[in-house]
């Protein structure tokens, strides 16, 4: 372990990873990843399907064997199952044994995290009131939903009070509901666990833009880009369209009946703002220009931000 | 330790709820019963023959445990993704290996009693005389013979598919109860030294087996039952560091 990696809570160097595919034939799944993501930071791995996202999170927990390259996790490399001491995985779909319940489960990983006792009880009980299970802890995971399973799974992730949080696709599969309960939850993760990194996969720029101080930008297995995501929406600018009804004109114009305006940045949106509240121009929604932003990230060639190496974002406590 | 011994606590709960444990029980006992209405048809030594027939019964109950509840745990966890969560957190590959297989054998052996205790009170109700110690003995041979076999299977289990780890398992069961038997018999030299090499990779199951012995009231001497289950240790130990060295290499996709 170098000096460097004192600020960092995952070390990605040169990491490739080849799937056979059967009859000699074989598939790149990542393509020479290097990657540091420093401490304490919310870092969001961003990429459509098969880009290498889930890869590269089951090479960090040694799931997967690299083909090439080498992976630090807390200043040990990877396989040793130390590195394992320290993180809090939550995978894309969590499965538990159902025949246990809530709270047998999570005192099964707390043994196996060599918690015991009161200790471990009483931080089961923390988590269930945290992730808001307390009241289905005896019930048997069978009857759980999705939303109740993926609540479990975050409860189970937090048991060591880990180090490193690793999340792959949180959000994956629930309604829209059940996405921002995850939101909320891990935004109250990280003010509990300040120190914590938070590192975590998604193909939702949504949820990356809302929980992330950077993001790496995964596409066919390779690093695309890794900045802030201050940054990343810097590369679209923030666009608004504003539907408003002039309230003189509301007799006259049959409902619905609606004016868009284009806005480039929040300056020119606030002075807009300004001027229809003196004017009594009722604003009936403003939006941005997201999926212009999302189209570019995945689309090869159309993301304009340096090469990767020149965009390591700085450490944000 | 606490790892192993939690893995293995979860597994045991995982066996008691497990269909297919309840379908092989119903079939040893089915298999008991058949074999006091066998025993019945016999017209000489019939006690003898129906006690021999209630141990084949235990002894083929343990084998289909051995493989097929084994294939069932590791394959359920592979499958659903199970895994996952336990091998996120600080816990080896072989941990999880030796808890699985612990779990198991404990369920075999809790078995193995359970129908050693149903055979007695058939034995004790149909007059058959048996002897304590010697089907003491058969049974605890067969219990080393269902740890043998299971960490067989688990060496099969995490580098095949379900199907074929099953049918390797079974004929490797077939191997190493005949093996001795043709290094015995075979009085070809090639074939001799083809059986004699097999032998010495293949478990020699024969030694597990005295149903013949036991239900003629006949036993071992304690040391030579030391011996045996020294051996069993060993095959244990062997079939496990080769499970553990390729389910160290596999890749985990779940």
């Amino acid at each position: 372990m170098n000096s460097s990696m004192n600020n960092v809570d995952i070390l990605i160097k040169n990491v490739s990873k080849r799937f056979s595919t059967g009859w000699g034939k074989s598939k790149m799944g990542v393509d020479g990843l290097s990657l540091e993501v420093p401490k304490g930071q919310v870092v969001g791995l961003l990429g459509p399907n098969g880009s290498g996202k889930s890869t590269t999170i089951k090479m960090i927990l040694g799931f997967l064997k690299p083909t090439a390259g080498e992976i630090w996790v807390c200043g040990h490399q990877v396989p040793d199952k130390i590195t394992r001491s320290f993180i809090g995985y939550l995978p894309e779909n969590p499965r538990f044994p159902k025949f246990l319940s809530g709270r047998a489960l999570l005192t099964f990983y707390g043994n196996l995290l060599s918690l015991s006792g009161k200790a471990l009880t009483n931080r089961i009980d923390f988590l269930l009131d945290l992730v808001d299970l307390r009241w289905a802890s005896e019930e048997k995971v069978q009857g759980y939903s999705k939303g109740m399973t993926q609540r479990l799974a975050i409860a189970q992730s937090l048991l060591n009070e880990p180090r490193l949080l690793i999340f792959d696709e949180p959000m994956s599969g629930l309604d829209p509901l059940g996405r921002k309960d995850i939101r909320n939850l891990i935004r109250r993760i990280h003010s509990e666990l300040p120190e914590a990194t938070i590192f975590f996969s998604s193909h939702i720029l949504e949820d990356v833009e809302q929980l992330c101080s950077s993001v790496a930008l995964l596409r066919k297995g390779k690093l695309k880009t890794f900045c802030s995501i201050d940054e990343l929406l810097k590369v679209e600018g923030n666009r608004f369209e504003v539907s408003i009804r002039d309230s003189q004109q509301a007799d006259t114009l049959p409902p619905g009946n609606l004016t868009t305006k284009n806005l480039n940045g929040t300056e020119e949106l606030i002075s807009f703002l300004n001027q229809a509240q003196q004017k009594g121009i009722s604003i009936v929604s403003i939006s941005s220009h997201r999926n212009k932003l999302e189209e570019a990230l995945f689309k090869e060639g159309e993301l304009n931000l340096n090469h990767p190496e020149n965009n390591q974002p700085e450490a944000r406590q | 330790m606490k790892t192993i011994f939690s893995i293995a606590g979860v597994t045991i709960k995982e066996l008691l709820h497990e269909r297919v444990f309840y379908i092989l029980a119903g079939f040893a006992s089915l298999a008991l019963a058949l074999s006091l209405l066998l025993g019945q048809l016999t017209y000489a030594e019939k006690s003898k023959i129906t006690l021999d027939f209630f141990l084949a019964g235990i002894q083929l109950s343990n084998l289909l445990f051995s493989i097929f509840m084994g294939i069932s745990l590791l394959h359920r966890e592979l499958n659903l993704g199970w895994i996952a969560m336990v091998l996120s957190k600080p816990v080896s590959r072989l941990s999880f290996l030796v808890g699985k297989f612990l779990g198991q054998t404990t369920i075999q052996a809790l078995v193995i009693s359970l129908l050693g205790l149903l055979m007695f009170v058939l034995c004790k109700h149909n007059e058959i005389e048996i002897i304590p110690k010697a089907i003491f003995q058969t049974l605890l041979l067969f219990f080393l013979e269902g740890a043998v076999m299971t960490s067989v299977v688990y060496f099969f289990a995490v580098n095949l598919g379900a199907l074929i780890a099953a049918a390797a398992s079974l004929c490797m069961f077939g191997l190493g109860s005949f093996t001795e038997a043709a290094v015995k018999f075979n009085s070809d030299d090639s074939q001799q030294t083809f059986w004699k090499l097999l032998n010495s990779v293949v478990p020699n199951l024969r030694l597990f087996n005295m149903k013949a012995l036991g239900s003629y009231g006949l036993f071992l001497e304690w040391n030579q039952v030391a011996l045996v289950t020294l051996y069993a240790s060993v095959c244990i130990c062997v079939y496990f560091i080769l499970a553990s060295l390729c389910f160290a290499r596999r890749d985990i996709y779940t």
